[in-house]
């Protein structure tokens, strides 16, 4: 694998190439960007390209002794530095500051790679910040944080800040469809979901995914016509059978978005599938119920980070649900069956 | 021995402490990124900072160095270079009028950082009691070849608090030879007891039009020619830290070669351009909610953060809040280029400051959400459709003038109004201060609605209403109940299938569901009636409760109830009432017998199932 073998990124690669040809190599990078986008791929490849023995033009060989060794990760010069469990540690740093004071061993840059850099622990942060700001001559840092804002402003400042794009939906597309194997519409649909990040593609592609999203779906569809009798039973079982009821959650604020948006732009291309009835029913209710209902959801999600009750939350978005979309709740159920009481 | 140990101990903190620079003194020289090129190397050169620099010079000139100096300040404003720079300075053989030569060996040596005599201490990865032992034994000797021996520590407030406590001796009386240097960008964070010691200097953050200035000096230096607005959009991102002004041209200068319009090189550099802003910021006042999705979908194709764009669209709102509220000479307030506040100003007469002060909080308030979200991107959609549907608000003013004059129409119409429902006069009455808050959308107001948001609990009014003609009090019964809903919603309930009949002129009879009669007749709950009768018909009413009449005797006729004589015992096993208490108790259903047919006879409705369950199930 070589630079040109990364997905998507073009404009982060051109940057770093650039970089290389003009000889400006800043002394530490910071790639930033959300979960599986290829910030560590690209880190490890620009690696190897600094230290390829025979580059080609601007991308490394993958083939020479260096860039063989960086890949399989025993390259001397290559430090990686990663959280030792929750987070990186001072000792570590202080390490690396040992390990740093002497030249590069074999090849012409020290790579140090530094994984998640939001894990510093504050006084490892401050004990790089010394080092990152004036490191002993041929090192690169080489950090990498799902966001800027989580590191201290002080080592933001001392980097060369290389913001990553999500990929673009052809590429994740392309990669399901060749690599995967998935059928091509499947493919599309799971691209869209992805938000841009092949490791939520790729966990979306696994078979029991789609099912599942299939089984949210139908339940919300179900809520339509459960009495309240019925209703309760479902939602038990609901919070009950499922792994990942935030994933449940995403799901539904996926559907609410495509309803609002069925509402708002013509020619909306939804994704998920709602059948017929919910969709007409939805088309009843007003814009603004439907986001305060968005708005309600994404307030269970964040109870349902901290580690609210599931079952109750689920049942409160259920009720929401029906409350607002089907236009009936607890109370107008209940006067119904009061009603049958009469023989 | 004593002299090894000593010797041990200032050779660890030397080889610790210092820079590395020299070790790798025969490779290929490297390239040094702008912000170290351009690190000021004369109080001249510092940009920024006069109250800094006049001082410390005007200090140095009449011979009034303090022994410790405390610098603090956000990053990238000059902290470290100050220091070196006060360093030198002191240090120089041949100083130019409080200036440092940069020539003499202990001036470039300071430069390279591998003085003998000033010593620069990472305070982070120094921060034990340890490490400020080591320093003690050291301070006592004399410096090597200048005047003063210099310690600074860099990231101080990382120091542990014993090895602050341990700092505080050597600190308050030093050697007359040393000379501390203290940098952090977090002040709070250091004892009391240090601050008191030291000589504190706050440096400023660095103004927009400074920093422009300053990277144009860098671009025309590095032979680059950069457009105004890029120069701008820079410094307004650096947020007055010249380090990262300087990084961030970096990046610029490295794309130099290639033909780079505006937009492209602030997307490197992920800034959100106005544009997009300008171009979701008229979406939302102009309830176009096609523009503001492909914005985002703009944004995120280009790889811009959302949070930031949430940041900036608040910092947009701002901007037009201040233009709309503060008045004359509002502009003064803003940071903004002429051309800017020009956009501004014609977006401001689509919109009421109300709209606006609306819009600020939802935004400030999604800001938050966004940074939670797992789908930040759905979230800003979301956030934008919402503002797109959001009711144009009326002015206060407006509101309570539209009321006013409400009232005065009806204060002349009272006359030919007799007839008008006493309710509506009622809702009418009522001081509703929460309307024009909370919801004022003007078609809430204007709705038909004769009674308040059942939240507000209306107060009787103060003056007894005109009384209504007894005869009408069977008319509008329905609108007290609906009335008594508000006020007293249980009262209102067990009256929720009444009728009345006028018996006289103070005597109602009162027909209510037969389960509440004995409820209705406490003499407690008449009283109720009473005074809500009073407040509400304007008269005093004696009353006659009498159970309700049978339902409507087609029920009897009807399939269903021909169907539940056919076969009551199937109906009862299928009704959900018994179903759900099967469920909850556990229950077996074991026999069900029926009532005493005369019983089943009189009672009509739901009587009959129920005094029979509880003792059939075991």
């Amino acid at each position: 694998m070589a630079l040109k073998d990364i997905f998507g990124q073009e404009r982060a690669k051109r940057f770093l190439k650039q970089l290389l040809s003009l000889g400006k190599l800043p002394h530490a990078v910071l790639f930033s960007g959300m979960q599986g986008i290829g910030k560590l791929t690209l880190a490890r490849e620009f690696a190897k390209l600094l230290n390829c023995l025979n580059p080609q033009s601007s991308d490394c060989c993958d083939a020479c002794a260096s860039c063989l060794k960086i890949r399989d990760g025993h390259h001397a010069d290559l430090v990686w530095v990663k959280s030792d469990g929750a987070y990186i540690k001072l000792d570590q740093i202080r390490n690396l500051k040992q390990r740093l004071s002497f030249r590069p061993f074999e090849g012409k840059w020290r790579i140090v790679i530094i994984e998640d850099a939001q894990d510093l622990r504050e006084e490892a942060g401050n004990a790089l910040l010394k080092l990152l700001e004036e490191p002993p001559k041929q090192n690169l840092f080489v950090l990498t944080t799902l966001e800027p804002q989580m590191l201290l402003p002080t080592i933001v400042s001392r980097c060369c800040h290389v913001r990553l794009q999500p990929l673009e939906e052809i590429w994740i597309e392309k990669y399901l469809r060749d690599t995967q194997g998935l059928p091509p519409s499947q493919a599309r649909t799971i691209a869209t979901m992805a938000e841009g990040s092949l490791d939520r593609a790729k966990w979306l592609a696994e078979p029991a995914r789609i099912v599942h999203m299939n089984e949210v779906l139908e339940n919300i569809s179900r809520l339509r016509e459960l009495s309240m009798v019925d209703f309760f039973p479902l939602t038990a079982q609901w919070a009950k059978g499922s792994a990942d009821l935030e994933q449940d959650l995403e799901c539904i604020k996926l559907w609410i978005r495509d309803l609002v948006l069925s509402r708002l732009v013509t020619g909306h291309n939804p994704m998920l599938q709602t059948d017929e009835p919910t969709l007409k029913q939805a088309r009843k209710v007003s814009v603004e119920s439907l986001l305060s209902l968005f708005v309600d959801i994404e307030n269970a999600h964040l109870r349902l980070r901290q580690n609210a009750n599931k079952q109750l939350t689920l049942e409160g978005v259920c009720l929401a649900i029906k409350e607002s979309l089907y236009g009936e709740s607890g109370w107008n159920s209940l006067s119904q069956w009061r009603e049958d009481l009469s023989f | 021995m004593y002299a090894q140990k000593v010797y041990r101990g200032f050779e660890s903190l030397s080889l610790r402490h210092l820079p590395f620079t020299s070790f790798c003194g025969n490779l290929p020289m490297s390239y040094l990124v702008l912000a170290r090129k351009w690190r000021p190397q004369t109080f001249a050169e510092v940009i920024g900072q006069p109250h800094v620099s006049r001082t410390l010079q005007n200090a140095i000139s009449k011979n009034r160095i303090a022994h410790a100096y405390l610098f603090c300040g956000a990053r990238g404003v000059g902290k470290t270079s100050v220091a070196r720079i006060l360093a030198k300075t002191i240090n120089c053989l041949t100083p130019v009028s409080s200036a440092p030569c940069n020539h003499c060996s202990n001036c470039r040596e300071i430069t390279q950082g591998n003085s003998v005599d000033v010593l620069e201490i990472d305070g982070a990865s120094n921060r034990g009691i340890d490490s400020i032992r080591d320093l003690r034994e050291t301070v006592r000797y004399r410096p090597a070849k200048s005047k003063y021996k210099i310690y600074i520590i860099d990231e101080v407030h990382m120091l542990t608090a014993e090895a602050f406590n341990a700092l505080l001796k050597t600190l308050e009386e030093p050697p007359e030879h040393v000379l501390f240097i203290f940098a952090t960008t977090e002040p709070h964070k250091i004892p009391a007891t240090i601050l008191s010691r030291c000589q504190r200097f706050d440096f400023r953050r660095i103004a927009t039009q400074q920093l422009v200035e300053h990277l144009r000096h860098i671009a025309v230096e590095e032979q680059v020619d950069l457009p105004e607005g890029v120069l701008y959009a820079l410094a307004r991102e650096a947020d007055g830290s010249m380090r990262d002004a300087q990084s961030l041209l970096e990046q610029i200068l490295a794309f130099s070669g290639e033909d780079l319009t505006g937009e492209e090189v602030l997307d490197i550099l992920g800034i959100v351009d106005r544009k997009s802003v300008h171009k979701v910021v008229a979406g939302v006042l102009e309830n176009d909610a096609r523009t503001c999705l492909e914005v985002v979908a703009d944004l995120y194709r280009r790889g811009i953060d959302t949070k930031r764009f949430c940041q900036q669209l608040c910092d947009y709102f701002r901007n037009l809040l201040v233009l709309a509220t503060g008045g004359q000479g509002a502009e003064s307030l803003l940071d903004l280029p002429e051309d800017e506040i020009l956009v501004l100003k014609s977006e401001l007469g689509k919109t009421s400051p109300e709209s606006l002060h609306l819009i600020f909080q939802m935004v400030l308030k999604a800001e938050e959400d966004i940074r939670r979200s797992s789908l930040p991107r759905i979230t800003l959609e979301m956030l934008l459709l919402r503002l797109t549907q959001l009711p144009q608000l009326e002015s206060l003013e407006e509101v309570l003038a539209k009321l006013s004059s409400l009232e005065n129409r009806l204060a002349t119409d009272q006359g030919s109004c007799e007839a008008n429902r006493a309710a509506t006069r009622a809702a009418d009455r009522l001081p509703n201060p929460e309307v024009p808050a909370t919801r004022p959308e003007p078609a809430e107001l204007a709705a038909q609605e004769p009674f308040p948001p059942p939240q507000i609990v209306p107060q009787p009014p103060a003056t007894p209403l005109a009384p209504v003609d007894p005869s009408e009090t069977v008319n509008q019964w329905a609108g007290f109940i609906r009335w008594l809903k508000i006020k007293d919603g249980i009262l209102a309930a067990k009256l929720a299938d009444s009728q009345v009949t006028l018996a006289s002129d103070k005597t109602l009879g009162l027909e209510v569901n037969e389960v509440f009669e004995n409820v209705i007749k406490e003499p407690q709950a008449l009283t109720k009636l009473t005074a809500a009768a009073r407040a509400f018909f304007g008269h005093e009413f004696q009353w006659v409760v009498k159970a309700r009449a049978a339902p409507a005797p087609e029920v009897k006729g009807s399939p269903k109830a021909k169907r539940a004589k056919g076969n009551p015992r199937r109906l009862i096993m299928e009704h959900p009432v018994v179903l759900q208490a099967l469920e909850i108790l556990g229950g077996d259903l074991v026999d069900i017998r029926m009532l005493k047919s005369d019983r089943v006879e009189t009672v009509k409705g739901e009587t009959p199932s129920e005094p029979e369950e509880g003792p059939e199930l075991i």
